[in-house]
């Protein structure tokens, strides 16, 4: 089933083409890299698919609805995003958990959060505790999670453990692809790290200056003659 | 008191002009304008204002009233951005802000409408309601900027513009009102306000005084609240587009 199709779309930002007449499928339960050099338009790409920024033309179709048409409110309930960088509000972690679940009017049980802060190797304690005294490698979890409280049907990851050291990468990798097998979950994730790529989704689109130069399995970019252009990226 | 005595105070400004000269603090000419400007801003209200008060009529009494708003509302919003879009938002803020509270007056009985009562007491509110309007946009503007990324966040989790900057409203909100609250606290104790003065000077009795200054107390209270809330409330939206992200100012 489709569940995204990008059709010819652009963004302009002040003049400048950030993504250029860009067309991309993504199938129901797919999990898909999007890796490119700094500066490619990775995040703003991601950032369509829930609406927080706009396309200046062409179309996009979400379960095959135009998603113009979609309420931003609802669609971003169900396509959770976590940015870059981790940002905690409130002052107790918790607040950051309660906070989707109350303005939403969701209840959920306790141990969905119980099994989750687990399989993200935090203690349950982390909950009372400060956000301003947790480790960037725990607020990154906590933002994870916060998007989580919703069960998304779709899951936007911009880059999420590049400011995580390796030991936290890792729980944070392991827990992505845990998450993917557990739940009916489509996952786009945004890296930069071929290497990371090669962990996580099947499916890798390149971008480069907001054009796709290659969309392929994962596997294929380590076998085989390459563009130029990316075999230059792989070299740095 | 008579003119001449008003002249001879005016030795003071001299004693300013000699602590500016002598001590080089170069406020002598901006001074000199300041005291021309005083000088005849006042004379010509004055004159105004006797002749207002003699025609005694209720529709230029509420030209002038509307007048006052309107010049308020341009202060208030002299620094912010999209300024003819919050210049309506100011003008019908600090409208309400003083219709509400000078209704209660007159229908209590507290004042009548006529343009000696109306026009001194609503220059009050209106200028209480002005300088909180004015802080109350700045501080929007202020945590709108600084808090880009959190809006963002709770947009990306599904709240509303509203939800999603609703304790920066509110903080709005509270730094508007803030200044009143504060003044409240310490009336009578480290000052008494001008108005009171003005009627103790002019040889009312002091219990008089007192009870006029607590009702200009209520009402600034809730001018303040009115004006700085529907201020914010109605602002608040701009810094969102339709498609409900927050914009990058
Ligand atoms: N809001 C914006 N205003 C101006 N330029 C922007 C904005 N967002 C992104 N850009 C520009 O668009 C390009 C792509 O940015 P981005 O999508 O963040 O790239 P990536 O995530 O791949 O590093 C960059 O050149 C960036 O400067
Ligand atoms: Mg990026």
């Amino acid at each position: 089933m489709l569940l995204f199709e990008m059709r010819n779309i652009s963004v302009k930002i002040n003049n400048t083409n950030i993504i250029k007449n860009l067309s991309l499928t993504i199938r129901k339960g797919e999990f898909i890299n999007i890796i490119g050099p700094s500066g490619s338009g990775k995040s703003t790409l991601l950032r369509l698919f829930n609406r927080l920024s706009s396309i200046s033309s062409g179309e996009i179709y979400y379960c095959g609805k135009n998603l113009n048409e979609t309420n931003p409110i609802s669609l971003r309930k169900e396509v959770g995003y976590v940015f870059q960088k981790p940002y905690l509000f409130g002052e107790k972690a918790k607040e950051n958990l309660e906070y989707p679940l109350s303005i939403h009017n969701i209840y959920l049980e306790k141990d969905y959060i119980f099994n989750m802060l687990r399989q993200l190797n935090l203690e349950q304690d982390i909950l009372e505790k400060d956000c301003e005294n947790l480790s960037g490698g725990e607020q990154q979890r906590i933002c994870l999670l916060r998007t989580l409280m919703l069960k998304p049907k779709v899951l936007l990851l911009d880059e999420i453990t590049s400011s995580l050291d390796p030991v936290n990468t890792k729980i944070v990798e392991e827990f992505i692809v845990n998450i993917y097998n557990e739940f009916d979950v489509t996952i786009v994730l945004v890296t930069h790290n071929i290497q990371q790529a090669k962990r996580m989704g099947k499916r890798t689109i390149f971008l480069e200056k907001g054009e796709i130069l290659e969309d392929a399995e994962t596997n294929s970019y380590f076998t085989g003659n390459k563009k130029e252009q990316i075999n230059r990226f792989f070299d740095k | 008191m008579s003119i001449t005595t008003l002249l001879m105070t005016s030795i003071l400004i001299f004693v300013a002009l000699g602590i500016s000269k002598s001590q080089k603090i170069h406020l002598e000419k901006e001074m000199v304008i300041g005291i021309i400007r005083a000088i005849v801003q006042l004379s010509l209200i004055g004159l105004v204002l006797t002749y207002i008060f003699e025609i005694d009529n209720r529709i230029v009494t509420t030209v002038i009233l509307m007048l006052m708003v309107y010049n308020a509302s341009r202060v208030a919003t002299k620094r912010g951005k999209n300024k003819e879009e919050l210049k309506k938002v100011a003008f019908f803020s600090i409208f309400a802000g003083t219709a509400i509270p000078m209704s209660v007056l007159i229908i209590t009985g507290a004042i009548e409408y006529v343009p000696s009562q109306v026009i001194p007491v609503s220059g009050m509110v209106i200028g209480n309601a002005m300088v909180a309007l004015g802080l109350t946009f700045k501080q929007l503007h202020d945590n709108f900027t600084s808090n880009f990324y959190e809006i963002e966040i709770k947009l990306a989790l599904g709240a509303t513009e509203r939800v999603a900057s609703i304790h920066l409203i509110r903080d709005s909100i509270r730094t508007g009102m803030q200044p009143i609250v504060d003044s409240m606290q310490t009336l009578g104790i480290v000052q008494l306000p001008g108005m009171m003065t003005g009627l103790i000077l002019a040889g009312q009795s002091p219990v008089l005084a007192i009870k006029y200054q607590i009702m200009v107390t209520f009402m600034l209270l809730s001018a303040v609240a009115i004006t700085t809330s529907i201020g914010a409330f109605a602002t608040y939206r701009k810094y969102f587009t339709e498609e409900k992200q927050v914009k990058r100012i």
